[in-house]
């Protein structure tokens, strides 16, 4: 077969792998530890790290210590904002989430229901407790809400530096405990996160 | 050959016979009948037009005012965009051969920053301003991104957005602290460029009013240098001063007029030596002429005032459209000449070959078969994303805090609004030619 033959079956041949064929999907589970980067987006393994991070962090702060040594008591803690100003949509609920049930299992901090949607349900639940539907010994009142002592607010931030088809990014979680009282900052925690992305520019 | 030949025209077919339609029933309004149309012919637009089918879906939903549903849908359009930065070396070989719908889809730059600017307005009709600036934030990666993939000098006219700037410094403004503040100047500060250096030379079209006086309250806040910069150009403009803004409320009025261009193909047949004939085809925007969108909106409120502006243009995307496929037309006509040129070459030799091996008599058909061939598989790509509106056109009301209603013309209500002070509210409505 002369080369020109050759070469032109082979370009058939690729032009023809490259129209559409079968997919197929394989579904796996995995252990939630493992680390898996497909896009380099934000992903579970940076919420997980940020959680970690901001746990050994708040627990071992004297923070709590001092609190406690003036009002003999557990500090009760609420979740405020923590706002996005990455340049990627965020879910910040889930290293939250892990923040707030490893502090809560602790033993040394109490949280109350966050303000919106966590604290509105328990309401309308109170609410509806009191339309004459419930045994009356078990209806709980209001105006018994324990108000908080501190506030957890913070920020995730982003800065991106891309050039053809690579790039870097440094994503900023800050996490702070606000005194609602005297507005004191009494614990600051970031975690930073530094990822290098190369994407191939060909495949086969 | 025939296998290559009949799949190649079948799917780039379907596509072309579907975009069409899709784009005619969006642009005339019939939104539910373009997304069960679009839904239905789902398969047509199979791997290679993935994209082409997400961004219709994003836009049409949008439209609709179906806007949480076309977040997700942005979304899954945004990560199938990255997977696309990997160029499959046999489809990049296959459209060497048969023609550039045997590439994938992956959309003109501007459509990325449209995407972005679509996604935001999502996020800004549904309040949640938040999500809104983190658009507005990848948008400023995606046009760096953009910058450095040109070298300077290059023939790209798109490496800037005017309006996706204009609306970034509205949403930073939108979040109220001093460093969104700052943000929000350097935002308006880059779109008064970028119409100032590329839109009015390219699309003629001038900075709109909202940004000149956007700038001017942001550059007296700034003050000092900021201030000094701006003086000549600002020194007509009437702004309010950020305190006293931000004690009123705003609300902008985003109207979407007319339709995006639609690609016609344009063919030039090649007869070669030895009785072959080839050609190669290119895609051309069919001018697309539509009465001026400027629409006047009123608004009413509950004392029974009433203020009225006109809606101006902000984006022009029939105009970037068109120039940006003009760019890159030389670069389109002369892959299709390589392709021509290269297919007679092959030929060629295999009707020598015929030749050599079963005589004269049976390779004399051969030039008429690959003639056949060549005219039918030279297609020039015309896929482009239908569902978008030709311009982007912009009210600003700043108002008393209170509640209003927005008319359109023919008294039309287009929403009603309660405004706080320091809120900023978005009401889209679309407009047909």
């Amino acid at each position: 077969m002369s080369k020109i033959k050759i070469l032109w079956v082979a370009v058939l041949a690729l032009s023809v792998l490259s129209l559409p064929g079968c997919a197929s999907k394989r579904v796996k589970r995995l252990n939630p530890d493992k680390v898996v980067d497909l896009s380099g987006r934000w992903n579970d393994t940076d919420s997980q790290l940020v959680a970690k991070e901001m746990i050994q962090d708040v627990l071992f702060r004297p923070w709590s210590q001092t609190f406690m040594g003036l009002h003999n008591r557990l500090p009760v803690v609420v979740v405020g904002p923590v706002t996005n100003r990455s340049h990627e949509h965020i879910n910040a609920d889930v290293f939250i989430k892990d923040l707030e049930r490893n502090l809560l299992n602790s033993g040394k901090i109490k949280f109350v229901a966050a303000k919106g949607e966590e604290r509105d349900a328990v309401r309308d639940e109170r609410s509806s407790q009191q339309e004459g539907y419930t045994d009356p010994a078990t209806i709980k009142a209001f105006g018994k809400e324990t108000g908080a002592d501190f506030i957890i607010i913070g920020s995730i931030n982003s800065v991106k530096d891309e050039v053809s088809g690579r790039y870097v990014i440094l994503y900023q979680v800050n996490l702070e405990l606000i005194d609602i009282e005297t507005n004191q900052k009494v614990w600051m925690g970031q975690k930073d996160i530094k990822k290098s992305v190369k994407r191939s520019k060909y495949s086969l | 050959m025939p296998i290559v030949l009949a799949v190649s025209l079948s799917s780039c077919a379907s596509v072309m016979r579907v975009q069409p339609q899709v784009g005619r029933l969006a642009a005339s309004g019939h939104y539910g009948q373009a997304l069960s149309l679009l839904e239905r012919q789902q398969p047509v637009y199979g791997k290679n037009n993935q994209l082409l089918f997400l961004l219709e879906k994003g836009m049409i939903l949008h439209r609709n005012g179906q806007y949480q549903d076309s977040v997700a849908v942005f979304e899954d359009a945004k990560m199938r965009w990255e997977d696309l930065y990997t160029k499959s070396l046999s489809k990049i070989t296959a459209s060497w051969v048969v023609n550039d719908y045997a590439l994938p889809y992956r959309g003109e730059d501007f459509e990325r920053v449209m995407m972005s600017i679509f996604q935001a307005l999502n996020f800004a009709a549904l309040g949640d301003f938040e999500s809104a600036l983190v658009e507005a934030r990848d948008v400023d990666s995606k046009l760096e991104a953009i910058n450095a993939q040109y070298p300077p000098g290059q023939k790209n006219v798109y490496r800037e957005d005017a309006f996706a700037r204009l609306l970034a410094g509205i949403l930073y403004e939108s979040a109220g602290s001093y460093a969104n503040w700052n943000d929000a100047f350097i935002s308006y500060e880059k779109a008064y460029e970028v119409y100032i250096r590329d839109y009015q030379e390219h699309y003629g079209l001038e900075p709109p009013r909202v940004l000149l006086e956007n700038l001017c309250t942001m550059a007296r806040w700034m003050g000092g240098e900021a201030k000094e910069r701006y003086q000549d150009i600002l020194s007509g403009q009437d702004c309010l001063p950020l305190q006293e803004k931000n004690k009123k409320g705003e609300v902008f009025v985003i109207q979407y007029h007319g339709t995006a261009p639609v690609k016609r193909a344009e063919t030039v047949a090649l007869p070669l030596p030895g009785g072959y004939v080839s050609s190669f085809s290119f895609p051309q925007y069919a001018e697309c002429i539509y009465e001026d969108g400027a629409r006047l909106i009123s608004v009413r409120g509950q004392k029974g005032e009433g203020v009225q502006a006109k809606t101006e243009l902000g984006e022009d995307i029939s105009r970037i459209a068109v120039k940006n496929l003009a760019d890159r037309k030389t670069r389109i006509m002369m892959k299709g000449v390589a392709r021509s040129a290269g297919r007679y070459f092959v030929e060629k030799h295999i009707e020598d070959e015929v030749a050599e091996r079963h005589g004269r008599n049976i390779s004399r058909w051969f030039p008429m078969l690959a003639s056949f061939f060549n005219l039918a598989v030279e297609q020039a790509d015309l896929r482009s994303w239908q569902a978008l509106p030709a311009e982007i056109r912009m009210a600003r009301f700043i108002l008393d805090p209170g509640d209003y209603a927005f008319y359109g013309e023919q008294d039309v209500l287009l929403g009603e609004v309660s405004l706080s002070s320091g809120q900023k509210k978005f009401i889209l409505m679309c407009s047909t030619p």
